[in-house]
């Protein structure tokens, strides 16, 4: 087998560039050549495979920040607008147009709403800081009830822990470090012997899960239960499941949050990993529903 | 009477016509956002981003030489502002998984599709990819610009573009890391955990192309 040829000729050669010598002579190569032939197929594939992105959809709204962003540059009479006179000329007839920074632009109106309607929320979530009930608030059970009724059952023997205020990785983790209730229902997820969690029928959380009666001072017969119920969390491991790289699979679930993931009102699913032992991840979904996909997806440890 | 071109559009627009430039943004906006998200991987900044692009192009216009078409020049401008972006934010943004930001119809109490999973799989793989890379295989590869414009674009011969769509296919080959007779029907782990992924540093490529 001759020199390979390098990539800047693979990828002429992929580019459909060479005269019909030059063509024969890489097609030759890659006749004889295993490994020369791989990387083009690969990377023949990886383009194909590009074609499953569909050009995404305008979010709603940017096109009002856009027109608004535009408008208000457009008033500046900043040197950076050069020579074109129309800014000028439209800025003279707007006495003291001084430059609007972004976030006094009208769009920004909106975000400060949701900061607003965000600051009203949290003492209401407060309220409940570090209850840890139940989903559903479902009477306690034994571990091998809950492994062994499936379906329905599931959802409602993993504890719910709601934290005000914005949830992160971090957040989470302090959590663990410090709250022995949130910790507890992750060894239990965790612990061997725990039932695995399949995408098809989901189970129980395992012996350690906490019914009401163990979970000792946060469990207050007070405490609201989530609006939506078990139900609406039962569908959380199997979306997660199917979102999860296989290495990960099973997963097991340890706990609920209820909480801001980003602005937005989330159910949080923190499940630890079978495959990859020590691995605790948060999967986000919409507030009590657990029927689409993920959100988003974050490694915590 | 057919729509005006896109260059008179902003002739229209630097001769004072107080509605050109909103009719480029109209026209454009879709697709300028589509290229950052595609770029960035994520709404948020994408949208940042198509933001700084029109604005720079309000800015520019009076650069505008008729010698390249106008979409050549705004897509110049959008992967400026798009890398910028990216430069701004460093690494500190998670990847999204939202099948709306991986350019699939989301269609709410479906399973998760195949194809979402695909998508999602695939865009996620892409952020992975080489900034440098990247932009070259979106530009080229999804947004089908060819080789001559993508090199007008990003300021390098087009011997350079291909190599770098080559060296990116190559990259999001190794991230998806899939056998090519079975599509992928998972996303890949959260990032920042996937220790199999050769091309996880987006603003060190391994290797450069020869410029």
């Amino acid at each position: 087998v001759p020199d390979h040829p390098d990539r800047e000729q693979l990828a002429a050669f992929q580019a459909g560039d060479g005269d019909r010598r030059q063509r024969a002579e890489v097609e030759a190569h890659l006749a004889g050549c295993p490994s020369c032939a791989e990387v083009v197929a690969s990377v023949e594939q990886a383009r194909r495979r590009l074609a499953v992105l569909e050009e995404p959809a305008l979010p709603p709204g940017l096109h009002d920040r856009l027109a608004a962003a535009v408008e208000a540059e457009a008033a500046q009479p900043s040197p950076a607008n050069g020579p074109a006179r129309w800014y000028r000329r439209r800025a003279a007839g707007r006495p003291h147009a001084h430059p609007v920074p972004w976030y006094r632009r009208p769009v920004a109106w909106g975000a400060a709403a949701a900061l607003l309607l965000a600051a009203l929320i949290v003492p209401f979530l407060d309220r409940s800081s570090g209850d840890l009930t139940t989903a559903g608030g479902s009477s306690g059970g034994s571990s091998q009830e809950a492994a062994t009724t499936g379906g329905a059952a599931d959802a409602d023997r993993i504890p719910v822990i709601r934290i005000p205020g914005e949830v992160s990785a971090a957040t989470v983790r302090s959590r663990l470090a410090t709250d022995s209730r949130a910790k507890n229902a992750l060894d239990s997820a965790g612990a061997p012997g725990a039932q695995a969690a399949t995408p098809r029928a989901s189970q129980g959380a395992g012996p350690g899960t906490q019914s009401p009666d163990q979970a000792g001072g946060g469990y207050r017969s007070s405490a609201p239960a989530p609006p939506a119920g078990a139900a609406s969390l039962q569908p959380c491991l199997p979306a997660a499941t199917a979102a999860a790289k296989p290495a990960s699979r099973p997963l097991r679930p340890a706990f609920f949050i209820q909480g801001t993931y980003r602005g937005r009102e989330t159910t949080i699913l923190v499940t630890t990993s079978t495959g990859e032992p020590g691995r605790v991840d948060l999967w986000v979904f919409p507030r009590d529903n657990c029927s689409s996909r993920p959100l988003a997806t974050e490694p915590v440890r | 009477v057919s729509d005006p071109s896109d260059e008179s559009l902003l002739a229209a627009h630097l001769r004072g016509d107080p509605r050109a430039f909103g009719t480029l943004v109209t026209r454009h906006e879709r697709r300028i956002f589509g290229l950052c998200l595609r770029i960035l991987g994520n709404r948020e900044d994408a949208e940042d981003a198509t933001q700084e692009a029109f604005l720079a192009a309000l800015r520019k216009a009076s650069t505008f030489r008729r010698a390249a078409a106008f979409s050549t020049w705004l897509y110049r401008i959008a992967v400026n502002a798009a890398t910028d972006q990216a430069r701004r934010r460093g690494r500190a943004r998670m990847t999204t998984l939202d099948p709306e930001d991986a350019g699939v119809a989301a269609d709410p109490g479906a399973d998760l599709g195949e194809t979402v999973t695909a998508a999602v799989a695939v865009q996620t793989a892409l952020t992975k990819v080489p900034e440098e890379f990247r932009v070259a295989v979106v530009l080229c590869d999804l947004y089908r610009v060819p080789y001559a414009d993508a090199a007008q674009i990003l300021e390098v011969p087009v011997g350079t573009v291909k190599s770098r769509v080559f060296r990116g296919r190559l990259a999001l080959a190794e991230c998806l890391g899939a056998p090519p007779d079975r599509p992928p029907l998972h996303v890949p782990g959260p990032p920042g955990t996937d220790t199999t992924s050769p091309a996880s540093e987006p603003t060190d490529p391994p290797s450069r192309p020869q410029e």
